[in-house]
């Protein structure tokens, strides 16, 4: 009998001690920064390099995929979505997903970071609890993003999240321009988030893309700024999209809900099985 | 050295820059004429205040008298409701005039901005920040 109380208590040790290791709560927050709330692209709308002209964010793109960029630019100009998949309310993936749309709202924790977007809903989790990246995870728009906080100025407190992001799956582009990343979706995108040293309110985004469409890796640089009277409304884009994609043509439902032809001289969809 | 006429065109291409910025987002407006916008006065039958664009559907009375509802596509709520918007700036039955980008296609559809539409009789659909 004692020994049965023994093995109880001991049982009981060390379940608390392994509970207090996996989980401490409230989390010790002191040496992260603050940066929960909600915030602002500076820029402009849907544009993956705010510092460019709209058709020419400076992409290093291969022959091939320059050619893919032109060919869509040209279907637009016949009011087509070219290579753009969202129209139709496909996930933006990454890195689209931080061109911050309409606001978003990041929550940090030790062991995660969460990225909120009010655009379609999307969220991202940053991981920091240490982990490398699965071989076994499944490929996902947003990918599988893991992060280092860094004290860049040995005060004691973390000031920069650096991220890594793989495990794509498509097709996504870089905004809606249609400038596209590779079909093969090894993707890898490189990030670097920190205040900036202007203005304590802007968050500075360095952003480097990786992928087999381009030359060499592209860099591009975002700010968002700090909103601490936050607005907060839903983003989901099935309930009225009246955008529609039949075979590769992008057509459009009209107030009755019959199909539109979105083209000038647009043909009707294949409707052979149709009898 | 610019020509008069090469100046022009860059000014207009700015200008339509600045106006499609205002929508673009979620997905090229390229299906919209924005090079030659047309005026449309109508009834509301149904204001959609839904993400990411809100739509308007106006009845619109032909020279035969026959209506044609259009489905006009604009910004969004998220956007909007930062200019004092929201799902009751517009009801079934108002009466509104807005300049709107029509669809290439020559279909009942098209674009809208909220600086470019009103009220039938000239009021704003929500009035202007102080």
């Amino acid at each position: 009998m004692r020994y049965r109380s023994l093995l109880g208590v001991a049982a009981l040790a060390v379940t608390l001690s392994t509970s207090s290791a996996m989980a401490q709560w409230p989390p010790d927050l002191s040496k992260y920064p603050d940066w929960n709330y909600q915030w602002y692209r500076v820029g402009p709308i849907g544009q993956y390099n705010p510092a460019t002209a709209r058709n020419n964010q400076g992409a290093p793109l291969t022959p091939e995929y320059q050619k893919i960029f032109e060919d869509n630019i040209e279907d637009v100009k016949q009011g087509g979505q070219g290579t753009d998949p969202t129209y139709t309310c496909l996930p933006d993936g990454m890195p689209r997903l931080m061109n911050g749309i309409f606001p978003m709202e990041i929550i940090v924790t030790p062991k995660m970071t969460y990225f909120l977007i009010e655009y379609l809903m999307q969220q991202r989790r940053i991981y920091t609890d240490g982990r490398t990246m699965p071989a076994d995870a499944e490929p996902s728009f947003g990918g599988y993003s893991i992060g280092t906080w860094v004290d860049t100025d040995g005060d004691g407190k973390y000031d920069e999240l650096r991220v890594e992001t793989r495990n794509f799956k498509g097709p996504r582009v870089y905004d809606p321009t249609g400038l596209p990343l590779h079909k093969d979706n090894k993707t890898v995108v490189q990030e670097r988030f920190y205040i900036s040293k202007d203005n304590p309110d802007h968050l500075l985004l360095e952003i480097t893309t990786t992928d087999n469409a381009l030359t060499r890796p592209w860099t591009v640089v975002k700010t968002f700024r700090r909103e601490r009277n936050a607005i907060f409304s839903e983003g989901y884009c099935g309930v009225d999209n009246p955008h529609v994609k039949i075979g590769n043509e992008n057509y459009m439902l009209g107030a009755d809900g019959l199909l539109m032809p979105a083209k000038k001289g647009q043909k009707p969809p294949d409707l052979r099985y149709f009898k | 050295m610019h020509s008069k006429p090469r100046i022009a065109a860059l000014l207009a291409a700015g200008a339509l820059l600045a106006t499609t910025g205002a929508v673009w987002g979620h997905h090229s407006f390229a299906m919209f004429d924005q090079e030659h916008p047309i005026e449309l006065v109508g009834t509301v039958t149904e204001f959609r205040y839904s993400s990411p664009h809100v739509y308007i559907y106006l009845d619109v009375k032909g020279q035969d008298g026959a209506g044609t509802v259009w489905l006009l596509e604009g910004s969004s709520p998220s956007l909007l409701l930062r200019d004092g918007w929201n799902g009751s700036s517009i009801k079934p039955g108002d009466e509104l005039r807005m300049t709107i980008d029509p669809l290439r296609s020559g279909a009942p559809g098209g674009a809208w901005q909220a600086m470019r539409i009103k009220f039938k009789d000239g009021r704003p659909i929500v009035a202007p920040k102080q």
